[in-house]
């Protein structure tokens, strides 16, 4: 699937709902109700910004979204290629498809595997796309150069790369294919101005290709250029 | 990859006992091609008592399980004839242990451990065999110039990736590893991770990896089945169980991880 | 042929007494119906040291009638001294006819060959097994050896193979060559020179093993299919010389070297000392 995304009438994410809390069994069972009854809806080519405080949940419901924090209530229903799926309650396999076809999810953090190289990483989706190797090449390249990672990098893992650049190696895996859903956690942390501009462009271009885009923007000048809606997240303990 | 696949490796309830001690009690799992799953616990956990039964080697007292071949016939393991399963043991399915000097002859050459199945199953032309060893001994990272050698003078990370080689040069569809890196020294563990990653990957392996290092799990692993005292007490996509460990035992492991 | 010799009373007809000789054919058949297959008899002691053919003894000695005339070679002589102890035993415990000509035996005892003169149906030839099994030395566990025969799962032997090639340039086993019977077992043919494995090869003889020690005995029937172990591009190959044999001229033998004097001097003569004296 490489061609942009269609512009469908139904939502592209629709979250009903969801509630998520933690039982904390090392500390005598303690349990900490992180989201409550959340729900939203995101078209394709919209944006939507996270907002609240530190701490309040926000991360973990951007990790619902993508099935890596498990939902205790509601339905978070994504339209993949395939159909519905609803992350909250999919089987392992469906999950496991409806990530690689449907979300695109940017990190704060880039778990890095030694000995694969930057490169590698950026092409990775495009390969299991079907992309050729050298067009997958070809296109991780442009990418990177528009994040400015110089060349000398791209053939070296990044496990040794600044945060700076680690994040836009992220940010390149992440963007590299258009999907229905995308998922930035904090995407310019680590950036300089100059870099920050280019990731709204990314942005940008991600929209106007058909993704819907949730993200968490500390930054509110990028959070202004790109959001069109904002979900407030509240604390639920005091 | 449809989800109309039908899976590689289906049990059900498997149960070992010896006496009044569980090796593993009432597992079930499904295995689709080209998954990884890792099975990660502590000793004693039953994680290699169930490699071994999906290996076909102990016969449980309860429980079933299936294989689906590559002619797409699915055979219930426990009732294969012994010949059958042997040559599925050298055709289809790899069995990687913990030990490369159980899973490899120590009297022959590298070359010949690696071309073992080629000849076990048939191929009669000298160098053409040859040729694949040279192959595969390159794929696993192994100095090609050495095929004459014996594997007593290779090191352990050596070794481990000849025995590799020697699974997998006959095509296996179902690969069973037992903690494949905890013989070796930490340095050597990356560079053979990382061989398995790749391998798994290109050659579309479905992988079952028992593990007690959370780390190998998160690298090599999509899925995951935690266990403690013979029983699964959680399971999920590695990521899920690693990052939202729901069951005590999880969170106590995924706590007992320095991070780094 | 020699002149008969009176058969001994103080022995029974051929030394083992007549439930023996009863339970060695009941194997022989066992063996004869499962070609290359090894059979476990309850192998007797003999008035010979193991190692020393008294496995081979023991198949003679249960299958040997008056009628029959016996030829008894080792490494193809009919005069060693193993041979001629073995022959006069057999005659001493039997009177039956002994004889040197391959033409004339209808039953021959052999140590480590098989004579050069073709053999004709209606002759037996009972080799002596030192070790009966092909891959004792590549598998230490019975057990293994054992299911791998059940399964015709030969490919260790395959690898030996491999490995000669590998480290020679060409197999280096030149007697005890592994062979395919039938397409189904691996057998040693006991160790015979590779040279003379053609000839078991669908001959009209009825070809018997005996490991005394090892207490298997293994059979071929005659016109039994049995092919040397080979890669397809390493064929198997016979021994080849250089010379003819000294005495007779013959090029088609397998010929011994012998040592003439101290200087070094060599030649090359004939195993097969019938062969060689009716060129």
């Amino acid at each position: 699937m490489s061609a942009a995304i269609k512009h469908a009438d139904p939502p592209v994410l629709e979250v009903n709902g969801l509630g998520k809390s933690y039982q904390l069994h090392l500390q005598d069972g303690l349990v900490i109700e992180v989201l409550r009854d959340i729900s939203l809806r995101l078209n394709a080519g919209q944006c939507m910004a996270i907002t609240g405080p530190s701490g309040a949940g926000k991360s973990t419901l951007l990790r619902c979204l993508v099935g890596n924090a498990r939902a205790d209530s509601g339905h978070i229903w994504l339209s993949t290629p395939k159909g519905r799926v609803d992350i909250a309650n999919a089987t392992e396999r469906t999950l496991l498809r409806a990530r690689r076809e449907a979300i695109g999810w940017v990190s704060q953090f880039l778990r890095a595997i030694p000995r694969v190289s930057t490169i590698d990483i950026v092409t990775d989706p495009l390969l299991a796309d079907g992309i050729q190797p050298e067009e997958a090449r070809h296109r991780a390249e442009v990418l990177l150069t528009r994040l400015n990672l110089p060349a000398r990098l791209w053939n070296l893992p990044p496990a040794t790369f600044s945060g700076g650049e680690q994040q836009r190696v992220n940010l390149a895996r992440g963007l590299i294919c258009p999907r229905p859903l995308l998922l930035l956690d904090e995407p310019t942390a680590s950036l300089d101005f100059e870099n920050r501009d280019r990731v709204i462009e990314l942005i940008h271009a991600a929209k106007s290709a058909g993704s819907a885009v949730i993200g968490i923007f500390h930054d509110p000048i990028v959070r202004d250029a790109v959001a069109d809606h904002c979900l407030e997240v509240k604390p639920l303990v005091c | 990859m449809s989800d109309l696949d039908p899976p590689l490796l289906r049990a059900t309830g498997l149960t070992v006992r010896y006496g009044d001690r569980y090796g593993c009690q009432d597992v079930s799992l499904t295995l689709w091609p080209g998954e990884v799953l890792a099975v990660v616990g502590e000793s004693g956990s039953g994680k290699t008592t169930l490699l071994r039964v999906l290996a076909g080697r102990i016969t449980p007292q309860a429980g079933t399980l299936h294989y689906r071949d590559a002619a797409n016939h699915e055979y219930d393991v426990f009732a294969l004839p012994d010949a059958a399963r042997r040559r599925l043991e050298r055709t289809e399915w790899a069995f990687v242990h913990q030990n490369p000097r159980d899973g490899l002859r120590m009297a022959v050459s590298a070359g010949a451990n690696t071309g073992e199945r080629l000849m076990a199953n048939g191929v009669r032309h000298w160098g053409s065999i040859r040729a694949s060893t040279r192959q595969w001994m390159e794929r696993v990272e192994l100095e090609t110039a050495r095929i004459d050698e014996s594997p007593a003078t290779f090191s352990g990370g050596m070794q481990q990736r000849l025995q590799i080689a020697r699974n997998l040069i006959s095509g296996p569809r179902l690969a069973l590893l037992d903690e494949p890196t905890s013989a070796l020294d930490v340095s050597v563990q990356a560079r053979l991770l990382d061989l398995l990653r790749g391998l798994t990957r290109s050659l579309g392996l479905a992988t079952v990896i028992v593990t007690h290092d959370l780390a190998v799990a998160r690298l090599l692993a999509q899925r995951m089945m935690v266990m403690k005292d013979g029983k699964v007490v959680e399971t999920g996509l590695t990521d899920q169980v690693l990052d939202d460990p729901h069951h005590p035992y999880t969170q106590l492991l995924v706590a007992s991880v320095p991070q780094g | 042929m020699s002149d008969p010799t009176i058969h001994d009373p103080a022995f029974n007809f051929a030394y083992l007494d007549e439930q023996t000789k009863r339970m060695i054919r009941r194997s022989i058949l066992k063996a004869v119906a499962i070609p290359g297959y090894q059979v476990p008899f309850a192998s007797r002691e003999m008035p010979l040291p193991y190692g020393w053919g008294t496995g081979g003894l023991q198949l003679t000695c249960a299958l040997i009638g008056l009628d029959d005339v016996l030829k008894v070679i080792d490494q193809g002589a009919d005069d060693t001294t193993n041979a001629v102890n073995i022959r006069r035993f057999i005659a001493r415990t039997t009177g039956v006819q002994t004889t040197t000509q391959t033409t004339e035996a209808t039953l021959i005892q052999t140590r480590h060959r098989i004579p050069e003169t073709p053999l004709k149906a209606g002759q037996i030839l009972v080799f002596q097994v030192p070790q009966p099994e092909p891959m004792f030395r590549l598998e230490p566990r019975e057990t293994e050896r054992r299911r791998m025969h059940a399964m015709a799962d030969y490919g260790l032997m395959q690898v030996r193979l491999y490995e000669d090639i590998a480290r020679h340039g060409r197999v280096a086993t030149t007697y005890d060559y592994p062979v395919m019977v039938e397409d189904r077992y691996l057998m040693s043919p006991s160790p015979i020179p590779k040279f003379d494995v053609p000839k078991l090869d669908q001959s009209p003889a009825l070809m018997l093993f005996g490991a005394g020690r090892e207490k298997r005995i293994h059979a071929l029937p005659p016109f039994t299919r049995v092919e040397p172990l080979d890669f397809d591009d390493y064929p198997f190959e016979r021994q080849r010389w250089d010379s003819a044999c000294a005495l007779c001229g013959s090029r088609e033998s397998f010929l011994d070297e012998m040592i003439m004097d101290d200087a070094g001097a060599r030649q090359f003569i004939c195993s097969d000392t019938d062969w060689c004296g009716a060129q």
